[in-house]
């Protein structure tokens, strides 16, 4: 569904991501984390095609994101560590906003049941002014949601939500994922990475150090332990680990 | 108080240099290097200029010899009045940004610390000063003499004064807003004070204009020599009997402290000056004392109120990268948007429920029945003058072609808002040539709506006082009222397409040079933005003429040549050619546009620093 394939993103002689590739089936979810400044939020924007890539290509079900940007954007949806909403716009008008972006058939009863899903219902006539983190949160949540995108990413997704807030939204993702949406979570969150995704992408200084399931993973690195955990793993393989200061790069 | 000097010395220089050092850092890229470069040299040029003519010595009274001593006086008195409609209108209708204005920096730092509310006030003070007398060395130089004689320092005191005390006193009334909704006090009752101030200035102006009126009205016919020409003394005479009606009386005293200022700063010799001088020093003590001598209460909520806006700038600045005034109630907007159709219309929809959210539509409506008022009362009092009619219809095809032609400077609800939201702009299925025409249609759309309503009642005011008006002006040499209509028919197609054309240039800017362009309500300042600033109205202005070149000339011709034969609809048919051109350019435009959205990468573009 989502297929990357040597993406490179330069800043000057900067290298934010350094050839980068790896693919989300339909159905799964791939957690990215990684160091501050390890080009994961670059990562991300170039996939939804908001920065361009220096090199490479992004396909989305099978449509190039540099070739064919409006197909491949149809069936993507970008969920912002920053919710980006319009000053002037209700929350219901930024789902009708969407649902004209997108086309999306039966969009009102569809996103009735978003706004009481992500208890937003009673804000429905609220300005984002009006609103606190997490509900702006939500709020982009729900229109990234509408369209019932085939792929979809998050940056941290977690950010301002409050404890049920959170449940709800590992609810929300894997249900995604039980009805075949391929999705990317990016997060600092070890533990919701862990709990909710079936690989793992660890970055660092934009290069892919590894990639696989938590056992593929514990595997193929010398000295984990079968049940290490990802925080772990990552810091292992990231070479912060107290055991393995020197922590070699790999991947399988 | 030592530590806020401290504290503020501390700020200032280290802030001051890492600014500098940051800026000439930049100067390595070109984009910075050259509006620079071209600030720097504007600036040498007219520093040189106005340092020269200063060399020369001119006298001190100079104005005064031009323009007489009387008209002095009367723009002393009008700018009394313009500081009172100020003030008026500052009480009246008091602005969420009349507080102190806290970075989230400072908030963060100053509020938690050691210092006292009093102590915050007084810092932020004396940071204002800072901006307060760089605009009023700018103000003074503007004033043509420089600063090369006492007058000119004389001017340059002047103007920090007024300034100072504008600041403080609007300070001052945001503190007093700030208490009056901390104790619960709202709406009308909050602005009664000012309410009632308000209408015993407006009684004694009534009651002092009725009372000068026919000195005035004499005065006004003695403008005009024999020869029908506006002579200086007929001048002078009409200022000095205004002067009178605005010296003397009740409104005299009304206006008296506002006229301070104005007369300090056009003060023509050293006598006037240092005669004004006290009288401008107590106001601003005076407003000074008003807003630092408050109980803690009075503080607090002026300091919480600014806290909240603070924060709401802040993070509307840091977080969303979004400008703008955040409205604080909803208003239901008539168009509901449908699930399906072109999806651009979305963007078009989206842009209108902005503007009409931020519009004071009741306002504008207001103030157009106001203009509207003024003329009636114009042509009212002008026996010997033009219909009001007449006058109506000029003063609408006046508004549409200042809208045509201004309109999209300031109609912003397009791109150069929305780069704010480039991130989810990019993420949006369209094309990008599909999102740059989304963007334009709103404000085309509104700025269109209001030419065609001004031309319609333009066309309708005509219509009233038919040909008659054309002989009462002595316009036989028109042919006929048909030429006038054929005019505003003519208008109606070409001025959509000048604003469209005008749009899709500001639009470019935003796309060509986001690095340059000020964006939604942000106004970047220093000497590269000011040479940026320079080169793109240079360039839109250049680019523009070079745009309505073709469109002028084809016009121009097919009226020439059609007129003979066809009378007043070659003028419709030479203007329906010159808007086709124009349709075209912002066609052709708006492709190219969209693969520059298409290819903009917000990164690298200057509209965000590099993420990792």
């Amino acid at each position: 569904m989502i297929e990357v394939r040597n993406l490179f993103k330069h800043y000057g002689s900067f290298v934010a991501v350094d050839d980068l590739s790896f693919a989300v089936a339909p159905g799964e979810i791939v957690g990215l984390v990684g160091p501050n400044g390890a080009g994961k939020t670059t990562t991300l924007r170039c996939l939804v095609g908001i920065l361009r890539p220096t090199s490479g290509a992004v396909l989305v079900a099978g449509h190039d994101l540099s070739r064919d940007p409006v197909e491949a954007k149809r069936r993507l949806a970008w969920m912002p560590d920053e919710p980006h909403l319009f000053d002037y716009l209700t929350v219901r008008e930024h789902l009708e906003l969407t649902a004209r972006l997108y086309n999306v058939e039966g969009a009102e009863g569809r996103g009735r049941a978003l706004l009481e899903e992500l208890e937003l219902a009673d804000k429905a006539g609220a300005l984002p002014g009006e609103l606190s983190r997490g509900m702006k949160q939500k709020l982009a949540i729900a229109c990234g949601l509408l369209h019932e995108p085939e792929a979809m990413l998050f940056d941290e997704p977690l950010t301002g939500l409050d404890p049920y807030g959170i449940r709800r939204m590992k609810r929300t993702i894997l249900e995604r994922k039980s009805r075949g949406a391929a999705i990317v979570v990016s997060s600092h969150l070890l533990h919701l990475v862990e709990e909710i995704a079936d690989r793992v992408l660890i970055l660092q200084n934009g290069k892919r150090i590894a990639l696989g399931s938590l056992a593929e993973i514990r595997a193929a690195a010398p000295g984990l332990a079968q049940d290490a955990t990802l925080e772990e793993i990552f810091l292992t393989v990231t070479g912060r680990g107290g055991d393995d200061p020197d922590g070699a790069p790999f991947s399988r | 108080m030592s530590d806020v000097f401290g504290v503020f010395r501390f700020l200032t220089i280290r802030t001051t240099k890492n600014k500098v050092l940051r800026q000439l850092r930049r100067l390595r890229e070109p984009r910075y290097l050259v509006p620079t470069a071209v600030s720097l040299l504007w600036i040498g040029f007219w520093m040189s200029n106005v340092l020269r003519t200063g060399m020369r010595g001119r006298p001190s009274g100079q104005w005064n010899k031009v323009l007489g001593p009387e008209v002095i006086d009367g723009f002393a008195l009008a700018g009394g009045v313009v500081l009172l409609v100020w003030t008026a209108l500052l009480w009246l209708l008091p602005s969420k940004g009349a507080v102190l204005e806290f970075t989230r920096a400072e908030i963060h730092y100053l509020f938690p610390a050691p210092v006292t509310r009093r102590q915050v006030v007084h810092y932020k003070l004396l940071s204002a000063q800072l901006g307060i007398l760089f605009g009023a060395f700018i103000t003074s130089f503007f004033w043509g003499r420089g600063l090369t004689s006492v007058a000119g320092w004389g001017r340059l005191l002047g103007i920090w004064l007024l300034y100072a005390t504008l600041h403080l006193h609007t300070m001052g009334a945001g503190f007093a807003t700030a208490e009056f909704i901390a104790q619960g006090v709202s709406g009308l009752r909050r602005r009664i004070v000012p309410l009632l101030a308000f209408a015993a200035f407006a009684t004694a102006a009534v009651l002092g204009v009725l009372a000068g009126w026919p000195a005035i009205v004499a005065a006004a016919r003695g403008l005009t020599g024999d020869d029908d020409k506006v002579t200086r003394e007929g001048i002078a005479a009409f200022v000095a009997a205004v002067g009178k009606v605005g010296t003397t009386g009740v409104l005299g005293v009304a206006l008296w402290p506002f006229t301070v200022f104005p007369r300090l700063i056009l003060a023509q010799n050293v006598g006037d000056f240092v005669r004004w001088l006290p009288p401008a020093f107590a106001i601003l003590l005076a407003n000074y004392l008003w807003v630092i001598r408050s109980d803690a209460a009075f503080e607090e909520a002026a300091v919480d109120a600014a806290q909240k806006r603070a924060e709401r700038v802040s993070a509307r600045q840091q977080a969303s990268r979004r400008g703008g005034v955040l409205p604080t109630k909803v208003r239901s907007f008539p168009w509901r948007l449908s699930p399906h159709g072109r999806p651009g219309i979305a963007l078009l929809w989206k842009n209108l429920v902005s503007l009409a959210r931020v519009t004071p539509v009741r306002a504008l409506i207001g103030l157009g029945a106001f203009l509207f008022g003024m003329v009636g009362l114009v042509a009212g009092l002008n026996d010997a003058g033009a219909p009001f009619g007449l006058i109506a219809a000029f003063l609408a095809a006046l508004i549409a072609a200042f809208t045509a032609m201004f309109g999209p400077l300031f109609v912003r609800n397009d791109l150069r808002e929305d780069l704010f939201h480039i991130d989810a702009v990019k993420t949006f299925p369209l094309s990008g040539r599909a999102i740059v025409r989304g963007e334009l249609l709103g404000p085309w759309v509104v700025l269109t709506a209001i030419e065609l309503a001004a031309l319609g009642a333009a066309a309708i005011a005509l219509a009233w006082v038919g040909s008659a008006a054309v002989g009462a002006l002595g316009l036989e040499r028109i042919p006929s009222v048909s030429w006038w209509f054929a005019a505003l028919l003519g208008a109606a197609l070409l001025l959509p397409a000048l604003t469209g054309i005008q749009l899709t240039l500001q639009n470019g800017l935003v796309l060509l040079f986001p690095a340059w362009v000020s964006l939604a309500h942000s106004r970047a300042r220093g000497f590269e933005a000011s040479g940026q600033r320079m080169l793109t109205l240079f360039g839109s202005v250049i680019v523009l003429a070079l745009c309505a070149l073709p469109a002028a000339v084809s016009g121009a011709v097919a009226m020439w040549l059609l007129a003979g034969p066809m009378g007043a609809p070659a003028i419709v048919i030479g203007a329906a050619i010159a808007a086709g051109w124009l349709v075209i350019e912002v066609w052709w435009a708006t492709q190219f546009l969209g693969r520059l959205l298409d290819r903009l990468d917000p990164s690298t573009a200057g509209i965000e620093a590099p993420e990792g």
